[in-house]
């Protein structure tokens, strides 16, 4: 691909958008790709929604900002009206069905609706499988990366947590598998 | 012999090598400022620049930090920060901060004294929105304040950076610069670049065959390993001597006009005399093309994905980015400017580039310049290829 795959993930404070752009866009770079990724950061922390933006490609990527989303992520129902705009025709979006219940603004897109949150609380009884699972959703849908190559990345990325805690690693690979399950 | 001088060159040669990293652009500058041999940090932690002041805090608390005797100091505030740096200076060591916008500000008035005093302080600096807090995220607005805050004339260098691979070679760069030609001497970036995380190839400067420029205490001569008149780096500063110490303009307090003139008119000869040795500027693009686009930062970064794409549609279009914004570029850009049939200005800021490019081009050309000034907001790459398809 000549231009970058653009991703936009937005979500409460706290939710971990940001995590999620930061671990894409690594595990990209570790597999050969170009990436970059920016929060859109700013004062408010707790109670606030919180965006970033990932970039993927081939070329190198310089500006870190962009208009139109290839691959559009919102975790809670503020976080669909607050990127709205980053739609295009062929957008493709996934929304966290726990607090996203009105899709209606995303008639005509492909959306997938996930329930990240039920399930890492119900089913894995690990809160903290959210981004994992959310992950998973979203590499089905990230061209050029493919699963084996993204675990390989979270070994890399969470080394010395697993050296310390190993259950981790499980824990985190059973979310990220569930989610990728979630898209066929 | 063996104080500062060895001492210095041992911080400097870290083992580092050659390495790709994919970390934000804050973490670039400490590592830069690290691979440097920077011994002090002095500053105040402030969004969209914090990350500097905590890379550097965990590196002097490292066992190796604290066998290379790493300064961390955090000061009550953005000024004393500005102070202890020129402080740090005097004494002969490589030292830096790193601050934002409202911090930016407060450091004028040490900045200032540092251009009085010819004081080699070096300074990352990350845009974030204004006037006053504002917003913390991102602007081109600090671009008057860098090149002419304080009550002097702007005797400070200025580096402009558009990537994050820059963050780290300028990051180096600045310091060598700031010893060499003794001027305050600061990188200009902003928080996107402070706060994005992509690829930076990190290296330790002498694999790049960069020599570092040695360090000399200003003050405390009884360190200095070289005499004073050594040290400065032309010879029609003029080094003045009381009591058989040499020293040259260290104060900041003058009592008669006819003093501050002359230690004004001197710092001017000596800025004017290595402007051009420190001058940097890239041109990108078809250089035939009518359209020129002067942009710097971040924004000519965007700039040439513009042209890029412009290229592609059959579109020509041309960029001249300055680099350094102090000491500019003037005759580079009347030079690319001369030929073109419309200058086009981009920049996040209200007339802050766009004065400087006006001040450049008085009289020496007839196209119209087109400003698209954005003030705290950043512009695409698409915004830059459309003032260029726009009707002239």
């Amino acid at each position: 691909m000549s231009e970058p795959f653009k991703i936009i993930i937005c979500g409460e404070g706290g939710q971990g958008a940001l995590s999620v752009a930061e671990i894409v866009a690594r595990a990209a770079w570790m597999h050969g790709k170009k990436a970059v990724c920016m929060p859109y950061f700013s004062t408010e922390k707790r109670g606030g929604v919180s965006m970033a933006y990932a970039q993927i490609g081939d070329e190198p990527i310089v500006y870190p900002k962009f208009s139109e989303a290839d691959l559009w992520v919102a975790l809670s129902q503020r976080s669909v009206d607050r990127i709205h705009s980053y739609l295009k025709p062929d957008t493709k979006c996934i929304v966290n069905s726990f607090l996203v219940k009105d899709v209606s603004t995303l008639e005509g897109h492909e959306v997938h609706e996930i329930d990240a949150t039920r399930i890492a609380k119900e089913e894995l009884k690990k809160p903290r499988t959210f981004n994992m699972i959310v992950m998973g959703a979203m590499l089905r849908l990230i061209p050029g990366l493919d699963k084996a190559a993204f675990s390989e990345a979270l070994e890399r990325q969470f080394k010395d947590k697993y050296e310390r805690d190993p259950s981790l690693r499980e824990m985190n690979q059973k979310g990220f598998d569930v989610g990728y399950e979630l898209i066929k | 012999m063996s104080s500062s001088l060895s001492f210095c060159l041992s911080v400097t040669l870290n083992p580092t090598m050659s390495e790709k990293m994919f970390i934000i652009g804050n973490e670039a500058l400490g590592r830069a400022a690290r691979a440097a041999g920077a011994r002090a940090f002095y500053g105040y932690p402030i969004t969209p620049t914090s990350e500097v002041a905590h890379y550097w805090a965990k590196q002097a608390c490292s066992e190796k930090g604290v066998k290379d005797k790493l300064v961390f100091l955090q000061a009550e505030d953005e000024t004393g920060a500005g102070f202890m740096l020129i402080g740090g200076v005097l004494a002969g060591t490589r030292s830096f901060t790193a601050t934002a916008g409202p911090g930016h500000v407060l450091m004028q008035d040490a900045f200032a004294m540092a251009e009085a005093m010819r004081v080699p302080v070096v300074a990352y600096i990350n845009q974030r929105g204004g006037p006053s807090t504002s917003t913390v995220i991102y602007s081109q607005q600090e671009v008057n304040l860098a090149c002419y805050g304080g009550n002097g004339n702007g005797y400070r260098v200025v580096y402009s950076l558009a990537t994050l691979q820059e963050m780290y070679d300028y990051g180096i760069k600045v310091f060598n610069t700031a010893w060499k030609y003794r001027f305050p001497t600061f990188l200009l970036g902003d928080g996107y670049l402070g706060k994005m995380m992509g690829e930076v190839e990190v290296y330790a400067p002498e694999e790049r065959g960069i020599k570092m420029e040695p360090t000399e205490a200003y003050m405390l001569e009884r360190n200095r390993t070289r005499p004073m008149a050594e040290i400065m780096p032309e010879p029609n500063y003029q080094l003045r001597s009381v009591d058989g110490v040499d020293y040259d303009c260290y104060r900041n307090c003058l009592n008669m006009e006819e003093q501050a003139m002359a230690v004004n008119t001197e710092i001017k000869a000596a800025f004017d005399l290595v402007a051009p040795e420190i001058i940097e500027y890239e041109e990108y693009g078809d250089q035939d093309a009518d359209d020129l686009i002067v942009a710097h930062g971040i924004v000519s970064a965007a700039a040439k994905v513009a042209i890029d794409d412009l290229a592609k549609r059959g579109v020509k279009s041309r960029l001249f980015r300055p680099i350094t914004l102090r000491p500019f570029p003037v005759e580079e850009l009347r030079r690319a400017a001369k030929t073109a049939e419309r200058i086009i200005v981009p920049e996040s800021a209200d007339n802050q580039l766009a004065r400087i490019i006006k001040d450049a081009l008085c009289g020496h050309i007839q196209a119209p310049i087109v400003e698209y000034g954005r003030p705290c907001a950043s512009i695409l790459p698409r915004e830059i290829a459309d003032l260029v398809t726009s009707k002239k």
